[in-house]
């Protein structure tokens, strides 16, 4: 392990070269991201049973190459759903501890005695150490992903070492970007980290469409962001459940789960419009204060944002620097898909932010870093990532040219099997960019068909509206 | 026949092309001249992952070519050249010609009608292996479904089994179908007076002029239809034109990707066996990709068709809902088959039973709505594998002697749930050159039906009793094989009380008849509109 964590450093300042615009062609992270993909092929057999199970049953061993990982052992991201639902339905989290223990790679021997819902399970899970985050496809059934808090962190460093000098770039001024422009240069991210969450990015106000608590997907994100803003708030002010978002799918089976259920509806759709309008308040304070702001939130938010905005006939003008994040999928609240530049022009207008301080973000779940919408419309993928572009069949395909099913291979996915299907169909480039960035990039993303959709624009858009 | 497609080079691949005609109200519509290179082009600029262009006034259907030896790609393609008729030149606005024309058959036209079809069809038997012969080389059946449906739509199409249909599918009040499809047929019994009359008598006293109770009159009337089919069968379409057919109704028949050729012949056939008469000149074969707006907007409208037939998986119809709020609609929903192993199985000879089961597997090659995707076996787990493994053997001797295809949509679900959703099941496959041709997965956790890839793949589940898993019947399901019979017997109401249209003996659930309910409907009845007189 003292050789991987060796790696994984090494790692983290090549993402800071090639985030920097420094790196053109493969360069040293390429060699050090396939020696931590071995390890860890080599360390999951060990560890991990259900990679073991597929390994053994491909007939491989320890001793493999790079390409047979990609045309054997990748596995599809439904293998973080591979529980029998009617242990959630009977709150056998016993069976669940189990079987999370299938696809981590440590036992876990926690006893369960006394949970009664899925998110007393993740605190319990928590306060032994395991990190579980969820995401919920329109099925209402949840991936789960476990994660060792070390490596969390890990994750944290590696994207603070390449987005920083893509945000940089864009705030310019001030304390934020004189942090971000040092941790591009010369701080290490783990300092950079450190001293954010400390003094927090002054001159800025976060703003979460979203909920103020909860371990899904970007949920998650945003409970280590929030507290970096000097003030911050959110559109629903309640937690978002497991317990009320798979009721809300699958069907209230007991009276709290009832209640759960219809607190959720209560704030989502009742006092949408509500939420929105003290959203939009607050929004207007930090301006007032000559606060510039951070919005984040789903695609199908910003829309409502902006058709609130509109309805009241008016208009934001946030202070120069403000910046707009978004990513979740392109569906709406309905259903309907979105157009992106119908979008970013109405956040354009109705929050006064220019398009360039309009970003995109693309993750999931199971990958351990954010990428962003680079100014010429890729989504660079970082060098601790080893994409692999999938044909119908699901074969690897040559080269990372074309459409297909996109796939990765996470260096940084030490805790549970990192080699990953996606259900995204993609199309991607190769080679050096007008950013300044080089390598891999994905420029368009979709949903393969037949596959259900994921992510909060999901989930939400079940709520009966 | 054969000299019309001579002369206007159709069902004859050249150059990658084969041009391929539609129906429009009985007019034969040809595709327009395009050349290759314009076709290949064009796909080009539409991506590796189109299957259709749109050029001007033609739109051209890519399929893949299968070398039949080895049932793998070739990397090849044909081009299906198709005119692109408008919306307005298929839908019927004059309801008073229909009823003054087409409506007034007698049963005796059609099965005249019908008749005709069928011995063109037979005449032109070199044409018909023609078009076979294209389907060969595209179509994801194996030959040997495609040689079958050849032959048992010939023998299975005819005067008698036509009638049969229609008497039994029309049959109300006793009498056979026929006679309310030839016209007025008095209702036995007649009418009681209302409530009315009697109190008009008391305000107006009797007189003459007082209504008299009239006999009533019922009959079926004819309808315009519009049937978007599917492809999981190519007969589909056929289907769905007989049944318009045989109601005498004014029809548009969408053919589904995959089933083009087969449609258009049918309807070619038409033409020439009959082309003056009334059915054919009302009805049009034709091919749009579904849900495109420019001509699905303007027929789904309300009032251009009576009825609505949809065939299709559950994305087509839920679209098609959304979309005719207030039609009048038969929807064949995706549904599909189960089997259900008592235990007595594993007293007798296993193999015998697997191979049974192994049949209902087989129906379409597993595509049709009666094929079995999932079979509760009542046991241990261990019984369950042991069963799981006889009915792997089944499915290996099915594949030597009709090997499987798989497209690479197939192969790809088959990977998401190996290494996915269901990495921990018990997984039995049969090979053929290294990939998979069929198999057996022994899953103890719950199983999503939508995930099933539908490709000689059984899910075994097993149960402790079968009365326990008739939870999971419900109105998907759309037939269930069972073993023993003494068991299908005592649970047969039971599963049929959830929704389930047919419980059957393993291994005889592809046994059909003319006039069979279908999804639990005598769908001609659902086709005409019941009129009083």
């Amino acid at each position: 392990m003292q050789r991987q964590e060796n790696i994984y450093r090494q790692l983290i300042k090549e993402t800071r070269v090639w985030a920097r615009g420094r790196q053109k062609g493969p360069g040293r992270a390429s060699g050090l991201r396939h020696e931590a993909i071995l390890n860890n092929h080599a360390y999951y057999m060990d560890n991990v049973p259900c990679y073991r199970k597929l390994a053994l049953e491909e007939g491989l061993s320890k001793e493999v190459d790079l390409s047979t990982i990609k045309s054997s052992l990748m596995l599809e991201a439904g293998v973080f759903k591979s529980y029998d639902q009617k242990w959630l339905d009977n709150g056998d989290y016993t069976r669940m501890t189990q079987w999370l223990s299938d696809i981590y790679h440590r036992r876990i021997h926690v006893d369960m005695a006394g949970v009664a819902a899925i998110d007393e399970w993740i605190d319990r899970l928590d306060k032994n150490g395991i990190y579980v985050v969820y995401s919920s496809g329109t099925s209402g059934n949840f991936s789960f992903v476990p994660r060792q808090k070390k490596n969390r962190a890990l994750s944290r460093t590696v994207n603070i070492a390449g987005l920083s000098p893509q945000l940089a770039s864009r705030i310019g001024s001030g304390f934020a970007g004189a942090l971000l422009r040092m941790s591009a240069a010369f701080v290490p991210p783990e300092g950079v980290m450190k001293f954010a969450t400390r003094k927090g990015l002054g001159g800025y106000d976060g703003c979460f469409l979203t909920f103020r608590g909860g371990r899904m997907g970007n949920q998650s994100l945003i409970e280590e962001l929030a507290p970096m803003f000097s003030q911050h708030y959110f559109l629903y002010t309640m937690d978002i459940t497991g317990s009320a978002l798979r009721s809300l799918r699958r069907g209230a089976k007991n009276e709290v789960e009832r209640q759960l259920v219809e607190d959720l509806k209560r704030e989502v759709l009742e006092r949408k419009e509500e939420n929105y309008r003290c959203i939009i308040e607050n929004m207007q304070a930090s301006t007032d204060a000559g606060k510039k702001v951070f919005v984040f939130g789903a695609p199908y938010q910003f829309k409502e944002l902006c058709e609130i905005l509109e309805s009241m006939n008016r208009c934001l003008d946030l202070k120069e620097g403000s910046l707009g994040l978004f990513g979740g999928g392109w569906k709406s609240f309905a259903g309907e898909a979105i157009e992106r530049e119908v979008l970013v022009e109405n956040i354009s207008l109705k929050l006064g932010l220019s398009p360039e301080m309009i970003l995109e973000g693309y993750s999931m779940t199971e990958i351990n870093v954010l990428t962003l919408r680079c100014s010429r419309g890729r989504f660079h993928i970082p060098p601790s990532i080893e994409p692999v572009l999938l044909d119908e069949e699901l074969n690897v395909k040559d080269g990372l040219e074309g459409e297909g099913t996109f796939g990765f291979l996470d260096a940084l996915a030490v805790d549970y099997p990192g080699f990953i299907i996606t259900g995204d169909h993609v199309k991607m480039v190769e080679g050096e960019c007008g950013c300044s960035l080089s390598g891999p990039a994905v420029i368009q993303v979709g949903r393969k068909a037949g596959v259900e959709l994921k992510g909060c624009g999901g989930i939400m858009g079940s709520m009966g509206v | 026949m054969e000299a019309l497609c001579n002369r206007h080079g159709l069902f004859r691949l050249k150059e990658e092309l084969v041009r391929v005609p539609f129906v429009v109200k009985g007019r034969l519509v040809l595709p327009p001249e395009v050349s290759p290179e314009s076709v290949r082009e064009a796909f080009s600029r539409a991506g590796e992952y189109a299957t259709l262009v749109k050029m001007e006034n033609v739109q051209v259907l890519r399929e893949p070519v299968i070398q039949r030896s080895s049932m793998k790609y070739t990397g090849e393609y044909i081009y299906q050249v198709m005119p692109a008729p408008g919306a307005y030149e298929l839908i019927e606005p004059e309801t008073a010609t229909l009823a003054d024309g087409l409506y007034r058959l007698g049963v005796d036209d059609i099965l005249d009608y019908i008749e005709s079809i069928v011995s063109t069809l037979l005449e032109n038997y070199s044409l018909a292996m023609r078009v076979l012969e294209l389907l060969r080389r595209t179509s994801e059946f194996p030959e040997a479904f495609l040689d079958d449906w050849i032959n048992s739509t010939a023998s299975s199409l005819n005067r008698e089994t036509a009638r049969q249909m229609i008497d039994s599918e029309l049959s109300f009040m006793g009498k056979p179908g026929s006679q309310y499809l030839e016209g007025w047929v008095e209702v036995p019994g007649g009418a009681k007076s209302g409530w009315l009359r009697q109190k008009a008598v008391e305000i107006f006293g009797r007189n003459e002029n007082m209504p008299e109770v009239k006999r009533p009159y019922v009959r079926a009337m004819p309808t315009r239809q519009l049937h978007i089919t599917a492809g999981n069968a190519p007969e589909v379409p056929l289907v769905s034109a007989l049944r318009a057919v045989l109601t005498k109704s004014a029809a548009v028949i969408k053919m589904p990707y995959g089933a083009t050729l087969s449609g258009a012949f049918f309807a070619m056939a038409a033409v020439a066996a009959a082309p003056d008469h009334p059915i054919t000149r009302h009805l049009s074969m034709v091919y749009w990709q579904g849900g495109d707006e420019a001509i699905e907007a303007e027929l789904l409208m309300s009032g251009a068709f009576d009825r609505l037939v949809v065939w299709g998986g559950h994305e087509a119809i839920a679209s098609m809902q959304s979309r005719t709020h207030f039609a009048r609609a038969v929807y064949l929903n995706p549904r599909y088959g189960v089997s259900f192993i008592g235990n007595e199985a594993f007293s007798a000879s296993l193999e015998e039973v697997a191979m049974r089961a192994s049949l209902d597997v087989m129906i379409h090659n597993q595509k049709a709505c009666s094929s079995s995707l999932v079979h509760y076996v009542e046991g241990s787990a261990g019984q369950a594998v042991r069963y799981a493994g006889m009915l792997q053997e089944a499915l290996y001797r099915w594949d030597e002697e009709i090997p499987n295809f798989l497209n690479p949509l197939k192969k790809a679900q088959l990977k998401r749930m190996r290494r996915g959703r269901y990495i921990g099941a018990e997984w039995l496959v049969n090979t053929r050159e290294g990939e998979f041709s069929s198999g057996v997965v022994v899953i103890q956790d719950e199983f999503d039906i939508l995930d099933h890839p539908m490709c000689r793949l059984v899910v075994v589940k097993p149960v402790d009793r079968l009365e326990g898993a008739l939870k999971k019947l419900n109105q998907f399901v759309s037939t269930a094989g069972v073993y023993p019979e003494e068991r299908r017997l005592e649970l047969r109401d039971r599963m049929l009380s959830r929704g389930v249209s047919s419980v059957l003996s393993l291994g005889h659930c592809e046994n059909l008849y003319s006039g069979m309910p279908h999804d639990g409907m005598l769908v001609l009845g659902h086709l005409v509109d019941w009129k009083n007189s």
